[in-house]
């Protein structure tokens, strides 16, 4: 691969407006920043008994795919102004999970029993529903929002650096409230 | 009329006497850069292709794919269509089994020693949850080799991505939600040892590197066409 020397797009130095940079980096959060995809595995069981003799077992044991995306929902809004040492200050809302999707396809059952009474569909959707929002919750206990924070942050630093512009500072909105 | 001819000034030579070594000097300077390879017009573009450089470094730091895997111990480990009788025939009369075969054995003596037959109707199982992230090991490996910039278009040589990180959690008796298994810590430490390098090809098989790859690209493509690109290739 050849070295490279030749032109690149915007001239370095050249001061970008602050219209032209907030429709850059909506473009590239546009984008979740990063993906969290969980195999869970889901279990579903009742017994019963009367008098010491089971008369209910029912047992079901499967796996599905389910993918977290997280990233910045920017139509709740940007704002972006450069202070007079060219620092460009840049404020985002809170990174948040943009998407939570079962993976039907990936569904693999390992066993299913049935004695004395049946599994139905809407068990089954019960328990899947209830799982999304466990992990959700995981997601976030395992960091899924500040990495989404960590990438994009990353992201927009390289593509101000692209252009010249070295200073930035990221502030995030929660309410009315501004921080790092 | 009589013209007079007007004899040049000190000031007007001395103005011909800088031009022209301007000239010559300028010549000079010009013509020793392209024998010597100098790029002397092309700080500026230069400098533009290290800033590239440095916004793709920074993408590249990007953690792109984790995955919280969990898996199901025995049923994850062996095929539906096992035949555990003829199989285990195959071993006492002495015959030589396969890799395959072996492993499959070994699973079968791993599970009896716990109390699970798996020739038999068997409901118990282990759920064992594994952390893979997939991205960059090496991020800091691009260079300027690495990217050729020809006006608007850009091609990237991207590195190859690799599995980053691989854990299996300890089991925390507030989260587990399966039914319980009566285990010893030297039987589960087997079983993490056995299940280990099968859940990496699985996730291998599952395709997390292409995802992980897909998505850097989608990440590079992304900043780059805002900087400006019209065009972003990439090579291995």
């Amino acid at each position: 691969m050849g070295v490279v020397l030749l032109a690149g797009c915007t001239p370095a130095g050249k001061t970008v407006s602050r219209s032209v940079i907030e429709n850059r980096i909506q473009a590239i959060l546009e984008v979740p920043t990063i993906e969290f995809v969980y195999r869970e595995v889901l279990y579903i069981g009742e017994e019963a008994r009367f008098l010491g003799i089971k008369h209910l077992d029912k047992r079901l044991l499967f796996s599905v795919d389910i993918i977290l995306k997280a990233g910045f929902d920017l139509s709740k809004g940007i704002e972006i102004d450069r202070a007079i040492d060219n620092t460009i200050r840049i404020i985002l809302p809170e990174p948040e999970i943009l998407e939570v999707d079962a993976d039907e396809d990936s569904i693999h059952q390992f066993f299913v029993k049935e004695w004395g009474g049946r599994i139905t569909r809407m068990d089954y959707y019960d328990e899947l529903n209830r799982r999304k929002n466990d992990i959700k919750k995981d997601a976030v206990s395992r960091g899924i929002l500040l990495k989404a924070k960590e990438n994009g942050e990353k992201m927009i630093s390289g593509l101000l650096q692209s252009t010249g512009d070295s200073k930035v500072k990221i502030l995030y909105k929660t309410g009315e409230a501004l921080h790092e | 009329m009589n013209r007079r001819k007007r004899k040049p000034g000190k000031f007007s030579l001395f103005i011909l006497t800088v031009v022209l070594a301007g000239a010559v000097i300028s010549a000079v300077y010009i013509l020793a850069g392209m024998k010597l390879n100098f790029h002397l017009s092309s700080v500026k573009k230069i400098s533009k292709s290290e800033l590239i450089l440095t916004g793709i470094y920074e993408i590249f730091n990007i953690s792109t794919v984790e995955y919280v895997y969990k898996s199901v111990f025995p049923f994850d480990f062996y095929s539906e269509s096992t035949n555990w009788y003829l199989l285990s025939a195959k071993r006492n009369r002495g015959d030589i089994l396969t890799a395959e075969e072996n492993d499959t054995m070994n699973l079968y003596d791993l599970c009896s020693s716990i109390g699970i037959r798996l020739e038999k109707e068997n409901y118990q199982f282990l759920v064992i949850t594994s952390i893979i992230k997939a991205g960059l090991a090496v991020p800091g490996a691009i260079t300027s080799k690495d990217i050729v910039i020809e006006g608007k278009n850009i091609t990237v040589r991207l590195p190859e991505t690799e599995i980053t990180g691989f854990i299996i959690e300890d089991t925390d008796s507030s989260e587990y939600t399966y039914p319980d298994m009566d285990i010893d810590p030297l039987h589960w430490k087997t079983i993490s040892g056995f299940v280990e390098s099968k859940i990496i090809k699985r996730v291998l098989e599952k395709g997390i590197l292409q995802e992980a790859d897909e998505r850097l690209k989608v990440f590079i493509t992304s900043f780059l066409k805002e900087a400006g690109f019209e065009s972003v290739e990439f090579t291995r």
